[in-house]
């Protein structure tokens, strides 16, 4: 059994750890996802597996996450993408047989990232709309969830009471739209840039829209 | 599947568990052994915690018809341009 004051230096540290990590949460929420729109553009001009864009992304921020856990980087955004550069060069080193489409290689990285525009979403005005258009995108029960949880300020039981559904139901709800609301905020409507490519290779997009015809 | 779609589906189920009313100490335990086994777990979960809580926002956006019958699907949002400058 640990003695009295083992266990509460235990404690301590948890505590203070659960701090460290909630400040870290935060600016990786601030410094870090503003950015995605650029990040899965990035990818999406560079590495031609677009069904591999999501899993890039996932890495980079953890590798980010992992970094700063360290030491706060002083300039996040150039940070962010030297860390998805590096994580592209050891990718492309681990599969040395990979069918690329001509003319690519390894130089273009460098290029390609000293192109990135320093675009961020026009404020939040453009982050409101952003969120809109991703919850008009959503389907008409999941919308109405949504609107009843976050607007609304409903309990989940009154909203599984009112549409006379389990609550389980409700949770299953949420869980899809904060996924599809997380892409259309942190992306922020990349389609709209003025080069017409697709913003999120995100995965439901094009279903989503075809639900709301 | 790929694992960071699948890690990121995991993340919403935790996170909208915890939104719920049945979210006990136990849930808590259990949701931070998860979060603390691998940081592609946590990136995921404050991702989508951050956007969940960013759709409170989208009550800037209520039409100001106070009681409207619960059952009427929810309208279309507009952004007015110029709103919110």
């Amino acid at each position: 059994m640990c003695p009295p004051a083992a266990a509460g230096g235990v404690n301590t540290q948890r505590h203070s750890l659960r701090i460290m990590n909630a400040a870290l949460d935060a600016w990786f929420v601030r410094e870090i996802l503003p950015h995605e729109g650029a990040l899965v553009r990035f990818f999406a001009r560079t590495w031609p597996a677009r069904d591999e864009i999501h899993d890039l992304r996932q890495e980079t921020y953890l590798r980010v996450y992992e970094a700063a856990a360290k030491a706060t980087p002083r300039a996040p955004k150039a940070f962010l993408f030297t860390t998805a550069r590096h994580l592209l060069i050891d990718r492309l080193r681990r599969q040395k047989v990979v069918s690329f489409e001509p003319g690519w290689d390894l130089e273009d990285l460098n290029v390609l990232i000293d192109e990135i525009s320093p675009e961020r979403c026009a404020g939040a005005h453009e982050e409101l709309r952003a969120l809109a258009h991703a919850f008009n995108l959503l389907p008409p029960r999941c919308r109405q969830v949504v609107w009843m949880r976050r607007v609304e300020e409903q309990s989940q039981k009154e909203v599984a009471a009112q549409l006379g559904i389990g609550e389980a139901m409700v949770e299953k709800h949420v869980a899809k739209a904060m996924r599809r609301l997380a892409d259309a905020l942190f992306g922020c409507r990349s389609s709209e840039n003025p080069k017409g490519e697709a913003a999120s290779p995100v995965r439901e997009d094009h279903h989503a829209r075809q639900l709301t015809n | 599947m790929h694992d960071s779609l699948q890690i990121e589906e995991i993340a919403a189920n935790w996170l909208s568990r915890r939104d719920g009313e049945c979210w006990s100490v136990a849930d808590q335990v259990e949701l931070t052994v998860w979060l603390e086994a691998a940081t592609a777990h946590r990136v995921a979960y404050i991702r989508l915690e951050a956007a969940w809580r960013q759709a409170r926002r989208l009550k800037a956006l209520m039409p100001s018809v106070p009681n409207r019958p619960s059952n009427d699907p929810p309208r279309m949002l507009t952004v007015v341009t110029g709103f919110g400058k």
